[in-house]
């Protein structure tokens, strides 16, 4: 009985959030942006107009006609169809990175904070000693040690950006755990993983939500920024980041190469910046508030 | 025959709150002699506050006028151009002190600066501020404040509650407004420092010759005061009469209750409450709005919304009991 | 307050010495013979054996980390062995750059984003208001890389307005002519931020109670802001700029390889490149020290700002 009231409150909420962004023009924008890209990452096979691994050298470089939408690249590709076979790196890295830093950010926060002492102080040791780092530099040093390759990326990625959700958690836990329901729910007898975890979990949801939806557009610059200087994805590995970096070679002679990725880029953090922030206004009750 | 010096006319007044509007202010009909003294009473969420604020155009972004006309001084003021109407009206003609002298002056600068700030302003850019300086301590000086030149460079923290509403009332009437809207200007102050205020109020008055719309919640404080009162409830004016005729002889079943409420020092009894509870600003049902509270209400009251009506010499009140 | 900086100094130090420890056992995890990859195929036995000894890889890990330590204390930060300088007198010398094009990136990231943000907050609910906003929404969604990229396209390529290579001659016109294009690119993502910040805290300020009596006293709007307003949504801006600064070095990296420009980022990512063990260590601790003040400070800003903190 217990546990369905807690889900039900936690379903009011979900509806709730919903409703509000139903009429934010950010979550429809931010939305519509996402899902274009998720649908480019899942049907690339379908969707695209030619295969973008057909090298072609007598049309290389061509600029933006009726066969090739944005043109060819240096080997004579169809920019267009690797733009859209790059998203799915793009989606890989946002999502499985993120899911990454957040399962170990909230297991490890949540053990900072739960069982404290000793273990709670070296966890945020870790958290500080990966902080130290400049982010590009971190990503970059333990690169060279691993090794570029899409999984590496995505890891190391996760394991970067790990630390801010776990003092997320970390730190919304701990003011949870002092509240009075918590108290309350002790007095009752609670367990402390069961129904506590249930407690506090849906609480901590809202921030990390809104988190990783900024930090998904932040892996995605990361990654792309990561192969643009050669270091991240290799060729034959193509993503937007390695058609920023080939195209930067052809600057001078074919400078709308560029444009491109750079744009896809960039549609895509909007996209989910966008969407993220209007996820911050609704689940935030302080800034519902316009009266 | 003393002219209006302010007429509201069917005047109502929506906030936008998540895509719709609530309706705050309706139904407005206020009028208000020139000399007068004013009484706006209601509880907090009647809209009172927000009437006043409407006339100084005060109000935030969100909210708008959504019908009605203010007429001042025979004007449309409603029509004027944000640019003019900051020029002509706002610290000029009209002014307004407020609730919470806290928060009321900007902690990080110095009170003389921002009384030299409407000073200057007040002269069109055309004095410099050196100029004025002797002004404004002449003015701090005219409120009771002493030591004026020193106090001059202090910081309103250093000001008592008390101080600090002299010195909004000194701002206030720097250019001789014809119209001051006070909003629960004693609300947040002791109540000997109440008595001094209220006392400069009626000096100040007496010297500029200002009308006053006095905002209260506490009829037994503008009894002593006020010329007029009108009662507001629920974004509506239920009743307005002369002071005198409003405690002696109230029409409206609100009014009736609201003097109920008023602790006899004299009796031992209980006090007396209002059943019930203020709706929400801009929540409100269909029909009389105080229909759920009034122990008169009937069929008619749930249905239908009644309008201010005179019932007797300048006397006003909106209730159906009066139709039968 | 004293206390909290006091209590931050302290965790900074053992965070900096597993950093280094971090640092150190690089030459342990990177793949492969040492000797191999960074010497390649004409490595004498001799060299190999000079290059170990340098590593420190001749002896047993703790006494090496010791003598590494003991080193750094002294200022030596080891040798590079590609450039055969000391890596201490290496990095000074590109240092400067960074720091001027960090420091450039900021100012004009401070100044474009408040005057962007003052536009939005006095223009409030006007059309300028949207676009100003949508702007600040797009740059500050826009990498650093991108944006160096797309200003070398319009104005080195296109227009030819601005050098796209290296840090000029050495003249003041030159060296700033060579300047604007990166330190543009590099401010570029921070100025959207600055510009929502500025815009959101004005806004907030202006509903206070005190803006309220001014306005009714009938002190116009632009006034209001720019002198009441301002004064008090500064503290915010301030308080931002060290997470800014460590941002903006991250994002230096991408600028001087971008714009082959000599600098610490462009250094470490050469160092990486070249396997060149030392300089790739004392890069990452310069920069990794560099990035521990500038968040330091950042910390130390919040709590001057949030008293809740102060009381600690």
């Amino acid at each position: 009985m217990f546990k369905s009231q807690k889900f039900f409150r936690f379903k009011k909420k979900i509806i709730r959030v919903i409703k509000i962004m139903k009429n934010d023009y950010k979550a429809y924008l931010g939305g519509l942006i996402i899902m274009l890209i998720l649908i480019s990452a899942i049907f690339a096979p379908f969707i695209v107009p030619a295969d973008p691994y057909k090298t072609n050298v007598t049309k290389r470089l061509e600029g933006p006609s009726l066969e090739n939408f944005m043109g060819t690249d240096s080997l004579g590709r169809d920019i267009l169809s690797r733009l859209i076979y790059a998203a799915r790196p793009a989606v890989l890295v946002a999502f499985g990175g993120i899911i990454i830093s957040v399962i170990i950010g909230i297991i490890l926060g949540l053990l900072a904070a739960y069982v404290g002492g000793i273990l709670g102080s070296i966890i945020l040791f870790i958290f500080d000693v990966i902080r130290a780092f400049p982010p590009i530099i971190l990503i970059l040093v333990l690169l060279s040690i691993i090794g570029p390759s899409l999984l590496s990326v995505i890891v190391i990625l996760g394991v970067t950006i790990m630390p801010r959700y776990g003092r997320v958690v970390r730190a919304e836990t701990l003011s949870e755990k002092e509240e009075d329901f918590v108290e309350a729910a002790r007095s009752l007898g609670a367990d402390n993983s069961r129904i506590i975890f249930k407690h506090i979990l849906p609480n901590i949801f809202a921030s990390v939500l809104v988190l990783s939806g900024m930090d998904m557009a932040s892996m995605i610059m990361w990654e792309a920024g990561l192969s643009f200087l050669g270091l991240g994805l290799q060729p034959p590995l193509s993503s937007w980041g390695v058609m920023l970096q080939e195209s930067y070679q052809y600057i001078q002679t074919a400078p709308l190469m560029i444009v491109w990725p750079a744009l896809a880029i960039m549609l895509t953090m909007f996209g989910f910046s966008t969407f993220a922030e209007s996820l911050r206004v609704a689940l935030n009750p302080k800034l519902n508030q316009e009266v | 025959m003393q002219d209006k010096i302010l007429k509201i006319n069917d005047l109502a007044v929506e906030y936008k709150n998540k895509g719709s509007y609530l309706r705050v202010l309706e139904d407005i009909n206020l009028e208000l002699e020139s000399g007068e003294i004013l009484a706006l009473v209601g509880e907090s969420g009647s809209g009172k506050s927000t009437l006043g604020k409407t006339i100084l155009r005060l109000l935030p972004d969100s909210a708008r006028i959504k019908s009605g006309s203010i007429i001042f001084k025979g004007e449309d003021i409603c029509n004027l151009s944000e640019k003019d109407f900051n020029d002509q009206i706002r610290g000029q003609e009209i002014a307004m002190v407020f609730q919470n002298p806290q928060n009321a002056l900007n902690p990080v600068f110095k009170v003389g600066t921002q009384i030299l700030d409407v000073l200057y302003f007040k002269s069109k850019k055309q004095k410099k501020r050196k100029e004025l300086k002797k002004e404004a301590v002449e003015i701090l000086k005219k409120v009771g404040i002493s030591d004026p030149e020193y106090r001059f460079d202090e910081y309103p923290h250093q000001f008592s509650g008390g101080m600090k509403q002299r010195v909004m009332l000194a701002m206030a009437f720097i250019s001789n407004p014809s119209l001051l809207i006070a909003d629960e200007p004693t609300t947040a102050l002791d109540l000997t420092v109440e008595a001094q205020i209220l006392n400069l109020l009626s000096n100040l008055v007496e010297e500029y010759k200002t009308s006053i719309l006095y905002i209260s919640h506490d009829l037994g404080a503008v009894a002593g005061l006020s010329d007029r009162i009108a009662v507001m409830y629920a974004g509506r004016i239920v009743e307005v009469a002369a002071t005198k005729e409003l405690f002696a002889e109230p029409n409206h079943p609100y009014t009736e209750a609201l003097l109920k409420c008023l602790p006899d020092y004299k009796k031992t009894e209980e006090l007396q409450t209002i059943p019930g509870q203020v709706p929400d600003l801009g929540n409100y049902s269909t029909g009389c709005k105080f229909h759920s509270r009034c122990s008169y209400s009937f069929e008619r009251c749930r249905k239908e919304e009644p309008h201010l009506k005179e019932i007797g010499s300048n006397h006003f009140s909106a209730c159906f009991l009066n139709d039968s | 307050m004293f206390i909290y900086i006091t209590k931050r100094l302290l965790w900074v130090i053992p965070t900096i010495l597993t950093v280094l420890l971090i640092l150190f056992s690089l030459s342990y995890l990177l793949p492969g013979d040492p000797a191999d990859i960074i010497l390649g195929q004409r490595a004498t036995p001799e060299m190999a054996e000079e290059l170990e000894s340098r590593l420190g890889l001749d002896k047993p890990w703790y006494q090496s980390y010791l003598i590494y330590l003991q080193n750094i204390i002294k200022g030596d930060l080891g040798t590079s062995i590609f450039r055969d300088r000391s890596v201490l007198k290496v990095i000074l010398k590109v240092l400067p750059y960074t720091v001027i094009l960090t420091l450039s990136g900021m100012g004009l990231a401070v100044f474009n984003g408040i005057s962007i943000g003052l536009l939005a907050a006095n223009y409030n609910n006007s059309y300028l208001e949207k676009i100003l906003t949508l702007f600040s929404f797009i740059t500050a969604s826009t990498p650093t890389y991108i944006a160096g990229v797309l200003l070398i396209l319009i104005f080195s390529v296109n227009f030819n307005l601005l050098p796209s290579i290296g840090i000029g001659d050495g003249g003041i016109l030159s060296t700033l002519h060579h300047l604007i294009g990166p330190a543009l690119a590099l401010s570029v993502g921070w100025t959207g931020y600055i510009a929502r910040l500025t815009r959101s805290s004005m806004l907030e300020t202006l509903d206070q109670e005190f803006i309220q009596t001014e306005k009714s006293f009938g002190i116009p709007r632009y006034y209001i802001l720019y002198k009441y307003a301002l004064k008090k949504a500064i503290k915010p801006i301030i308080a931002v700029i060290g997470l800014g600064i460590g941002r903006l070095l991250g994002g230096a990296v991408f600028v001087e390889v971008i714009f082959n420009r000599p600098g610490l980022g462009r250094l470490i990512v050469d160092s990486v490149n070249e396997r060149d063990l030392p300089l790739v260590r004392g890069g990452v601790l310069v920069a990794a020290l560099l990035f521990v003040i500038a968040n330091l400070i950042a910390d130390i800003s919040y709590a001057y700002f949030d008293p809740r903190i102060k009381q600690k």
